[in-house]
Formats: C-alpha cells, structure tokens, sequence
C-alpha cells in the first residue's frame, strides 16, 4: 500500500495527541480524586451523586433538628422534674401537717412554706426555654402562660404542640402545652388550685382532715400527671437518639455511595498512569524513528 | 542521422518533464489540498520506411493529478459529520462543565434554602431565623440568575458563531465563483487537447472540502469545467460564477434567536443540517433551549408550590401568608411572530398544577383557519405537530392556560416559551422578616376543664384559606348518636354534623383536624382562628414544617397519570443526565469519526498524496533517463564526428 509522506505525520501527530489527552485525564483524576470529572464521564453517576447529596444534606439537617428538639425536650424535663421535686416536697410537708400534735403556728409556717412553693410552681409553669420562648404556652411562645387569680391558675397559652421534623416521616413533638401539664380549672386536678387552698386551709384556723385529703388527693392526681408526661417526654428523647444514630449510619452509607460513584480508585489509577506513560513514550519515539526515514538521506 | 539525434532530445525532454512534475509534487508535498501529479509518456509516432516502422522517441501525453472521485465525495461526507460533532461538543461540553462543578450547581443553593426553612420550623419567632430564610432564598434565587446567564451567554455566543461563520460561507462562495471563472477559461483555451488546470482544481477542491465543514454542500460539475454548489435542500449557493449570499438575521418568531437568512427568506435551522453551522442551529433548538427550559421549570414548580404553601400560613404579624416568590411578567412567555397580519392575540398564565404539569419544550401556536381546528401547535423540540380546535386552546400546553382574543389571520403565529425566562425572572417577593409565613391559621383545643372522655384532638392544618374561621367552632359530642355536633357564630361552621370515628380526618371549609380517643357524652372541643390582629402563635412552626417538607415531596414532572414523579433536585439531577448524556453521546460519536476521517484520509492520501521516498526514486529514475538520452546524443554526434573525418 502506498503511504503519503503527510499521513506518516498525521498519524503520528494523532497518536501522539490522543496519548497525551489520555494521560492528562488520568493524571486529573488522581490530582482531584475524582474519577467523573465532568458529567459526560457517567451522566448516571454523576446526577445519582446530585441526589444522593441532597439526601445527604436532609439527613444532616434532620440531625441538626433532632438536636434542636433534643434541647426543648430536655429543657422541658429538667423543668418536670424540678415540679415532680416541687410536688413530693409538698407532699411531705402535707403528711407533717397531718400530725395530730400540730400546733396553729406550725401549721402557719408549714402554710408560708406552701405559698413559697406555689411561687416557685409559677416560676416554673413560666420558664423560658433557650430561644426565649414559654416552655408551656403552646404555639404561643411569647406569651406569658400562667398568672394567678384567686389561687387558680390562669392559662393564657393555647394547646398547640411544637413540632419539628427528625426523619423524613416523623414529626417530633418538642413541646407540650400548658394546659395538658398543670391542667389548670380541671377540678381536683389543678396544681395551682391545689396548692393554694392547701395553704389557706392551714392559715385558716380550721384544718380539717378533709382538707389534708383534698390537698394529698389532687397533689397525687397532678403528680401522675407530671409523671405520664415525662414519660412521654423520655419516650420522645430515646426516639430523637434512636433518630439519630439511624442518621449517622444513613449519613456514613451515603458517603460510602457517592464516594463509590464520584471516586478515583487510587491503585487503579496509578497503574494507568504509568501505562499511559509507556504509551505516549513509544508513539513519542516511534515517531522520530520512522519520521527520520528518507530516501532523501542517500542521495 | 538527424533522427538519432531528435530521438536523444525527446528522451532529455521526457526526462525534464519528468523531473519538473516530480519537483512540483515535493514542493507541494505538504500543502492542504494537493494531489499529486505525474507525467504519462507515450511513445512518438513512429516513422515508416522501407524496412518497417521506426521508433521516434518519446513524448509526454499529459501531466495528469491523481484523483478518485468516489474517495473524495465518501470524504467530504466524513468531513462534514466530523465538524458537526466537534462543534456540537464543543458547545454542549461547556454546559456539561458548568453543571459538574457541585459548588456552582442548583443543588447546594436549594440545600441552604431548605435548611434556613428547617431551622424556622424549629424556632419560628426568632427574627435571625427569619432572616436566613429571606437570606438563603435570595442566595437560591441568585445562583438560578447565574446559571441562566450562562446559558443566555451561549445563546449570544452561538449567535456570534453563526455570524462568523455566514460570513465565512459567503467568502469560500465568492472563492469559488473566482476559481470557477478561472477554470473555465483555462479549459477553454486549452480546447479540445482535453487537458486540464489540475492546480486550479486542486485549490477549487479544497475550497469545497473547508465550505463542506460548515455547512453540507453538494457539488454539481458542468461542461465549461465550472461547478454548481448547492447547500440544505438544494439552495443554489453558487452557480457558475454567481453567488447567492447567506446572511444572519433577527428572528420573526424569537427574539433572542438570530437565523440564517437566504434570498429575503429565513431558512429554516431542518434544512441546514450537517457541518458547523447544522450543529450550532441543532445544538441551540435542542439542548439549550431544553436546558433553559429545564432550569426555568424548576423556578416555577419552587415558586408555585412554595407560594401555594406560603399563602396557606400566618406571618408573624398574624396576616395570612403571600407570595413567597415572584416570576415575573415574562413567564409565561408569548411573543407574536412579528410577520403576523391579523390582530390576534394570546395570553398565557399558569395552571393551578403547572408545577406537575409543565414540559421542557417551547411552543408555537399557528393559526390555520380550518374550521373545527382552527390553530396548529408545534412542540418546538420535539417538532410534532397536533391540531387545536378554539374550545381546545386554553388546555393546549401542558401546565398552561391560554387565552385567544382577536382575530388571526390564517398563517399567523404566536411562540408560546412556558419557562425559559423563569429562571432568570425568579425573585424574592417579600424582605420583611415578618412576612414570612410559618404558622397556621387555625388552632384547636380541648376543653379539658369538663371533659369527662379521654379523647383528644389533633392540631390541624389547612389546605384551603377560602373559608377561615372567624370564630371559634365549639364541636360537642353527643354519644347517643355518635355524632359530633357544630356551633359557632359564623353559618359556615354552626351545625355541621360529623360521625365520629377514632383517628378519621375530620375536614370542613378546607380546614382539617383528627380527633381520636374515647369522647364522652358532653364533651367539646374548639377550633379557633390562629391568626388577625392580637395574633400571639409566634412559636408555632406548622407552615414552615410544611414548607420543608416540599424538599423531599414529588412536585414536578407529572407522569401519564397525573402525579408528579420527582423532587426539585431530581429534576435538576435529570437535566444535568441528560446534558451529560448528550455530551457522551457526541464525545463518543467524535471518537468514531475522527478514527472514519482518519481512515478516509489515509486512503484519499494513499492514492492522491505525496510520498517523498517515491518522488526521490522518480528524481534518480528521470536523472538516469536523462544522463542516458544524453549519452546517446553524444554517440550520435561522435557518428557524425567519425564522416566529419574522412572527408579530412
């Protein structure tokens, strides 16, 4: 077959070239660790990339917001607990007051002791919780949820519930209303009730076994109360941890998957660079040597 | 002995043709276009005498250029394939780059939008919660602007193209009118010796081969040696020596669009396929149209579904929510072809499902005149056509609603663009940190003061604000007939009779709650308005736990039955695959024809081209025949020398 002087070049030139092009792209996979440089590298990979980041981005925000509603809950438990404490210290000072032998004066300091505690009870129904919002006014988080008239509890929140997104499926409660906690005009089970008439049955001169059941009675009723909620409360904080560890391992498989599909196997690459160095080097040399062939180098 | 000596002088000149040919061919071994020559040597007519036929030396028949035709035309078709892949790669490749850097993508930005949504629904009345909101929708609504400047970038940058290369077009067009000219008067002087100006040729031929990169020619030869070139479906560009320009112009139909205009007409991108100038017109009709298209979609299903949402919640100021986003007036987009005779008019507006139901494609709405259907509607990317009937019109457009007004004349056209200019129109509709809606306009209580039952009541949501309560609706149960009973002081919501089940959604006025547990007879429960003057629900988050969850939620790209397949990220994620797909299709297509041209090549330079080696063996051949004639001229004068001395 005849060759051309020009195809000898041409072809050379081309190889030479594709070589090169080959060994760039290798050695751009091993500087940027990545095996699909552009998308037209794997259009699958890289748009299953694209969707496997947002799904990695969700899952971190839905841990951010887990430990968002981790912080209202727990706030909301240490205020519970301070209350159940609150309660059981009443509730001793109810048994003490029922001691046949009390004097009016002991039962009036055991009364200053209760109003103390009544205070307190509306320090907590009241507390704030790190953003600043009412622990126990529902939706509305800047009103203030508990005021007192006449001894009674005065509600001014609502039932809402805060809510705030830990999985794809789950909307977590982080709040729970006023309402439901100290069940304010509930009769026999008003917390605040409760405590006040307790304390104006002992000033009143005329504590009765009757007031000391009606005191320990509705105590009990608003203990269990404070207790079925911190349960609830506890049920919730077990699932936000359950919630996030499940998003940590799902966030270690995503990394897994897009590293998978995006990145350069380093061993691999390697050896392909080396390979495609031989390469380029045998067409650069083979070039020259049939490049210098000329019949023109006889005559 | 004369003879001898002309016969010796035949050989040295044989001998020079031969030397002269092989010395153009090596001058010429590397220029574009050549082919090489040679001379044919024939013997000279020989001279009858008495004793026979006597030989009189040689004589050069012709200098002829080797030439296939079949290999040429096979070539050239390579050639113009070859240059309307690498153009179309070239192009496509910069949207593929655009798209593969992850920190210039849609999908970050759309992150960071969802994530300032998130943190409002964890802590709803904090102000600087409420501005990274507003913050990270401007940064979402920017990074669409600049994607979309890309794009509109390379819409200008194939508009430049298309000038640069008509006006190259034009130019090889006047060369080979010029080369055409000279041909034919070249092979009119040398009539009837049948030979021909190879190197004229040879320039003509290469002339065709650049013309054929940009656009796919045929060539007709005629008898003066002259060619006809013809380009698309058989527009003359040159006949004889008479071009017909090619210019660029501003399209009728789309304003951001210039076209290649012929003879006062435009021509249509279908007929000019093939080479670079079918590529970029391919490349725009096609890609980037359905890339912008595909961006701009995005922007509308994230403002429609947003907005939808956003105007079902209650701001910090107790007002419902409004527009989240705005679009714009230029979405959707309908410009009248401005060739249009009548006085007809379109108008084009959003479909409440627009976000489900919108395509990637552009549109133009013709106006026919056939009674029964009376408009034709082309898909702009796929080229299908379907009739419309007048009653049909307003539904035509998958996601649209279209309005006719006026009286078209037939043949009179409307481009109807659903999105293309979405993503560059997106905005913010709001900057007070107030406005942003995050609560619900409804809440609900249990009456835990004389409920006696366990039972207890969601706190509800809304699908509709059409019909809000203005009061709050007390529900009693009545466990005789297991009915929930209504009052209220607005008619809407007093005496609705609902049957209870434990768990059911109950919904009225597009309002909707669920009540579950054991009621008791007697006991009430209320849903009151949560929004108006003296609002105070500042920490409730319901709309902004709504608004998050679009992230996630299918919203676009409506199957054949009507739902919606895919996220907001999975339709950017499908237009960054199919960008790449394209991108690999063409890379891997060039792969192929460049090894084609490279073959063709070879085999056209196997026959036609130089090859120094052999020229060097024709240089030592002729000098030999030439050294030979030479001495056999020498013989022949010593003869002559040998009577000179016997007359002495």
């Amino acid at each position: 077959m005849r060759i051309s002087t020009s195809t000898i070049y041409n072809v050379g030139l081309l190889s030479i070239q594709n070589q090169t092009a080959e060994l760039l792209k290798v050695q751009q996979q091993l500087a940027t660790g990545r095996r699909v440089l552009s998308p037209e590298d794997d259009p699958i990979a890289a748009s299953s990339v694209l969707d496997l980041t947002q799904y990695q981005g969700v899952t971190n925000q839905y841990k951010v917001n887990a430990d968002n509603a981790k912080s209202s809950l727990e706030m909301e438990e240490t205020a519970l607990s301070s209350i159940t404490e609150l309660i059981q210290n009443v509730k001793t000072l109810a048994v003490s007051a029922g001691t046949p032998s009390m004097s009016q004066s002991n039962l009036a300091s055991i009364a200053t002791e209760v109003t103390a505690s009544y205070q307190q009870l509306l320090g907590y129904a009241n507390q704030k919780d790190d953003k600043g919002q009412y622990l126990f006014s529902g939706y509305k988080g800047a009103t203030q949820p508990f005021t007192q008239l006449n001894g009674a509890g005065v509600y001014a929140g609502d039932q809402g519930q805060r809510k705030i997104q830990i999985s794809s499926s789950r909307q977590i409660e982080t709040s729970d209303n006023g309402a439901a906690v100290f069940k304010p005009g509930v009769a026999g089970q008003d917390l605040f009730k409760t405590l006040d008439d307790f304390a104006t049955a002992l000033n009143s001169g005329t504590f009765s076994v009757t007031n000391l059941n009606a005191a320990l009675n509705g105590m009990s009723s608003a203990l269990d109360n404070i207790l079925k909620v911190r349960a609830s409360v506890g049920s919730r904080l077990r699932e936000i941890d359950a919630a996030q560890s499940a998003d940590e391992e799902l966030n270690l498989h995503f990394e897994q998957a897009i590293s998978n599909l995006r990145d350069v196997d380093y061993a691999k690459a390697a050896t392909e660079l080396t390979q495609r160095q031989l390469y380029l080097e045998a067409a650069q040399k083979s070039f020259l040597q049939v490049s210098g062939l000329s019949l023109f180098n006889y005559i | 002995m004369g003879n001898i000596l002309g016969v010796g002088v035949t050989g040295l000149n044989a001998a020079q043709a031969g030397l002269l040919t092989t010395e153009h061919n090596i001058a010429n071994a590397s220029t574009p276009g050549y082919r090489r020559q040679e001379t044919i040597q024939i013997p000279a007519n020989p001279q009858l005498t008495g004793s026979g036929f006597f030989g009189q030396g040689v004589q050069v028949q012709n200098v002829r250029r080797i030439y296939s035709d079949f290999i040429e035309k096979q070539l050239l078709q390579a050639q113009t394939t070859g240059s309307y892949i690498d153009t179309y790669y070239g192009q496509v490749k910069q949207i593929d780059n655009l798209m593969a850097d992850p920190s210039v993508g849609l999908s970050p930005a759309l992150q960071e939008f969802f994530k300032g949504v998130n943190e409002l629904a964890s802590n709803p009345s904090s102000v600087p919660v409420r501005q990274s909101v507003l913050s990270t929708a401007n940064a979402l609504v920017s990074r669409f602007g600049s994607l979309n400047q890309r794009l509109t970038e390379m819409r200008s940058g194939v508009n430049s193209q298309l000038t640069g290369t008509v006006t190259e077009i034009n130019s090889y067009a006047a060369q080979i009118t010029a080369l055409n000219d000279q041909i034919s008067i070249a092979q009119n002087s040398a009539s009837g010796s049948g030979q021909l100006p190879n190197d004229l040729l040879d320039q003509r031929d290469h002339v065709i081969t650049e013309l054929n990169k940009l656009v796919k020619v045929s060539v007709l030869p005629q008898s003066d040696g002259s060619i006809n070139v013809f380009i698309g479906n058989g527009q003359p560009l040159v006949v004889g020596v008479t071009k017909f320009a090619l210019s660029v112009t501003q399209s009728n139909e789309d304003p951001d669009s210039m076209v290649i205009g012929y003879s006062g007409g435009e021509m249509n991108a279908s007929m000019l396929t093939g080479g670079s100038l079918g590529a970029l017109l391919e490349f725009r009709s096609t890609t980037l149209d359905a890339s912008q298209n595909a961006l701009g979609r995005i922007a509308v299903a994230l403002a429609q579904t947003v907005n939808d949402q956003h105007k079902l919640g209650v701001d910090l100021n107790g007002t419902l929510g409004t527009n989240f986003f705005s679009l714009g007036s230029n979405s959707p987009y309908v410009k009248n072809n401005t060739g249009n005779g009548g006085n007809g008019a379109i108008a084009a507006s959003y479909s409440a499902t627009a976000a489900g139901a919108l395509t990637t494609a552009s549109y133009r709405l013709t106006y026919t005149g056939t009674v029964g259907a009376e408009y034709t509607l082309t898909n702009l990317s796929t080229n299908t056509t379907s009739t419309v009937a007048t009653a049909a019109v307003p539904t035509a457009i998958p996601g649209l609603t279209l309005s006719a007004s006026g009286s078209p004349n037939p043949g009179d056209s409307f481009l109807i663009l659903p999105t293309r200019y979405a993503a560059r129109d997106l905005s913010v509709a709001i900057s007070d940190t107030s406005l942003v809606a995050a609560a619900t306009p409804i809440s609900t209580a249990a009456t835990v003061s004389t409920n006696t039952g366990t039972a207890s009541i969601s706190v509800g949501g809304v699908t509709s604000v059409a019909t809000l309560p203005t009061a709050t609706m007390t529900l009693t149960y009545n466990s005789g007939t297991g009915n929930f009973t209504s009052s209220s002081t607005q008619a809407a919501y007093n005496g609705l009779t609902v049957a209870y089940t434990s768990g059911n959604t109950i919904s009225m006025n597009g309002i909707n709650f669920v009540i579950s547990g054991a009621p008791a007879n007697g006991d009430t429960f209320t849903v009151s308005p949560n929004y108006g003057s003296g609002f105070t629900g500042v920490s409730d988050g319901r709309n902004a736990l709504a608004l998050g969850l679009l992230q996630t939620q299918n919203t676009m790209v409506n199957n054949g039955a009507g739902s919606a397949t895919t996220t907001f990220q999975g339709a950017y994620g499908q237009l960054v695959s199919e960008v790449g797909n394209k991108t690999r299709e063409m890379q891997v297509r060039g792969k192929a024809q460049d090894t084609l041209i490279q073959q063709t090549e070879s085999e056209q330079q196997s026959l036609s081209g130089v090859n120094l080696d052999e020229e060097a063996a024709k240089m030592i051949r002729y000098q030999q025949a030439y050294q030979a004639a030479g001495k056999a001229m020498q013989i022949a004068s010593s003869l002559f020398q040998t009577l000179l001395d016997i007359g002495a």
